[in-house]
């Protein structure tokens, strides 16, 4: 008998240890993903773009910057490359620059805390759904489905109305909005592990759910998750941007790219650099971030290149 | 497939259902008393006491529930506090633009994605396959109210070839003609999104097929290529595609609030907007109940689709 438990417990360690290895190998991926960056150039150049930009959002306190709120109606709509205003000004005179750079803190924050969100909360039902099986996973798919009969902005949408316009409602409503597309994927992932042999071989071995969550299933579930987040924050960016422009996002004098281009908008016949420019740093911010995401993808997922 | 249907339709209805509590519920989601917000800090007490009963928000949350849904059935949505009008007239007018949008959308963005997915499939690796999927990434990260802005500025402004605003209503404006007209920028606007979605996805199916080795034993029997892409590959890259049309309605739908805000387009994404802005509770009820109903029903005609295309589908 003793003997007996001592096979079960040695099977599981020899088990634990293979899957440890591979998780090693999870854990030496940033090497690949190096690997990766220097084969991609376009890869590296869009990481390259990210960081600029999230150091500058960073650094924005510390930068020789103009104050983005300080209206000088003397120099309003002045055009880009004007003395002392690289990008121009806006309608009250605001140098551009500095308002970019400090839209960007918002435009960031809001983007990455509404993908943190959305995936932690997606996960976890997810993870819930597809491990436990059976009546739960039922009801909880049932409620994904009815979120889903909402075309995706339109929740967002209904959601703003009923917390009432705000940056911070905006936020959590794209959060929301975006819970089922982790939730759904998540429990696939979660099922196809679930059936995996060695998840039956933990079983057999006496492993305990905790144990086989913590060690088996969550380790496998980070690269995939890695990859839907990375896909999918661009579009959070461009989603609290466009609610930020219908005026239901960020409120003055908070601004973000969003809502400097929903300003910009009643001087496009004068001075359209006024909604160009923010526009243009939406377009550059959220394809730097896409371009990684479908690299990062073909590194950590090769079944799914070309795709 | 009887009974295939008859599921479908059923869960349709638990899902349609389930939409209903989700619309309903946002009025009681709103921090505060619903009267008081919507009439403003200039409302008075009694106006206030009177909204609440119209609204009957002095009853409980399950009646209020039950006279909401059985009203909505019989095709009263309530009455819109700012337009002073019944909810559903106005947001079937409004709804009427947004279909001459979306429909519009849908054409462009499936047949040239669909193309372009074909072509860069068939000529893999080629530099035609290259452009494709580089401006299909360009295409998927572009905000479309910013895209339309630009088209704004320089096919209305600069060239004066279109006009980019003054669309009034498909129904008394200056006909067709002047529809079509105002038409052009925006659903080219709205498409371009969808367009690099169909586009990438529309290649990828086609890759998978073009791997299969029915698509080998084609060749190796000597069809020509034509026969072998068109007949073999295309058509059954055509039954995956089914499956994005309703996904892609569901987008445009929503997409379209950002472009006819733009565009001053007079559809039901610009009135849930001001609805919102305005805090018109009943019209946004009664816009978000309509447009999710109808996504829910262009699902189901899609799924329908796919069984009949797809055999396999029904059985399961």
């Amino acid at each position: 008998m003793s003997d007996h438990t001592a096979t079960a417990r040695g099977a599981d360690r020899a088990l634990s240890r293979s899957v440890a290895s591979t998780f090693r190998s999870a854990e030496r991926r940033p090497s690949a993903l190096v690997l990766m960056l220097r084969r991609d150039r376009i890869a590296a150049a869009a990481l390259l773009v990210v960081i600029v930009i999230v150091a500058l959002a960073l650094l924005a306190p510390t930068l020789p910057l103009s104050s983005p709120t300080k209206a000088k109606f003397s120099d309003k709509l002045l055009p880009p490359l004007s003395s002392g205003h690289l990008l121009g000004t806006d309608q009250l005179g605001r140098d551009m620059m500095s308002r970019l750079i400090w839209g960007a803190r918002v435009s960031l924050t809001v983007g990455v805390v509404a993908a943190l969100l959305a995936s932690t909360i997606g996960a976890l039902i997810g993870i819930v759904a597809g491990y436990l099986g059976g009546r739960l996973d039922n009801l909880i798919m049932r409620l994904i489905d009815i979120m889903l009969a909402f075309p995706y902005i339109l929740l967002a949408i209904a959601l703003v109305a009923a917390l009432g316009p705000g940056l911070v409602n905006a936020m959590l409503a794209i959060a929301v909005a975006n819970i089922s597309f982790y939730a759904r994927n998540m429990r696939g992932n979660v099922l196809t592990l679930r059936n995996q042999a060695y998840i039956e071989a933990a079983l057999a071995a006496g492993a305990t759910h905790r144990r086989i969550l913590a060690r088996h299933i969550l380790p496998n579930l980070v690269p995939p998750l890695l990859v839907l987040v990375s896909m999918n924050v661009g579009w959070m960016i461009t989603e609290t941007a466009g609610l930020s422009f219908l005026g239901l996002g960020a409120q003055p004098p908070t601004a973000d790219w969003g809502s400097m281009l929903a300003d910009g908008r009643q001087f496009i016949t004068v001075a359209y650099h006024v909604a160009t420019i923010p526009g243009m740093m939406i377009l550059i911010l959220v394809l730097a971030l896409n371009i990684l995401g479908d690299s990062l993808r073909d590194a950590l997922d090769p079944r799914l290149r070309n795709r | 497939m009887t009974h295939y249907l008859v599921r479908r339709l059923l869960w349709m209805i638990v899902v349609v259902f389930g939409v209903s509590i989700v619309v309903f519920g946002l009025i009681h989601l709103t921090p505060g008393d619903p009267a008081r917000i919507m009439l403003g800090p200039a409302g008075r007490p009694e106006d206030i006491a009177k909204l609440r009963h119209q609204l009957g928000l002095d009853r409980s949350v399950a009646v209020q529930y039950v006279r909401w849904v059985s009203r909505a059935l019989r095709g009263d949505l309530g009455q819109s506090i700012v337009l002073r009008r019944p909810v559903l007239g106005e947001v079937l007018d409004r709804f009427g633009n947004t279909a001459i949008l979306a429909t519009a959308s849908i054409l462009i963005s499936f047949l040239l994605g669909i193309v372009l997915g074909v072509v860069s499939a068939v000529r893999r690796g080629s530099v035609v396959d290259r452009l494709v999927m580089l401006a299909a990434t360009w295409g998927l990260s572009l905000p479309s109210f910013w895209f339309g802005l630009m088209l704004i500025i320089l096919f209305s402004l600069r060239l004066k070839w279109l006009p980019g605003t003054g669309m009034t209503s498909a129904i008394n404006g200056g006909g067709p003609l002047d529809v079509g007209k105002h038409l052009i920028l925006p659903a080219v606007a709205l498409s371009v999104v969808p367009m690099a979605v169909i586009a990438r996805y529309t290649r990828s199916s086609m890759l998978e097929v073009l791997s299969q080795d029915y698509v080998r034993t084609a060749r190796a029997k000597g069809l020509s290529e034509q026969v072998v892409i068109w007949r073999h590959v295309f058509r059954n890259t055509l039954v995956a595609i089914v499956t994005m049309l309703g996904l892609q309605i569901g987008f445009l739908l929503a997409g379209a609030v950002y472009i006819e805000n733009v565009f001053s387009w007079p559809g039901i994404g610009q009135m849930l907007v001001d609805a919102i802005l305005k805090r018109d509770f009943p019209l946004v009820q009664g816009g978000v109940l309509l447009v999710a109903s109808v996504y829910v029903l262009v699902n189901l005609l899609t799924d329908l689709a796919y069984a009949y295309l797809d055999p396999r589908i029904r059985l399961v």
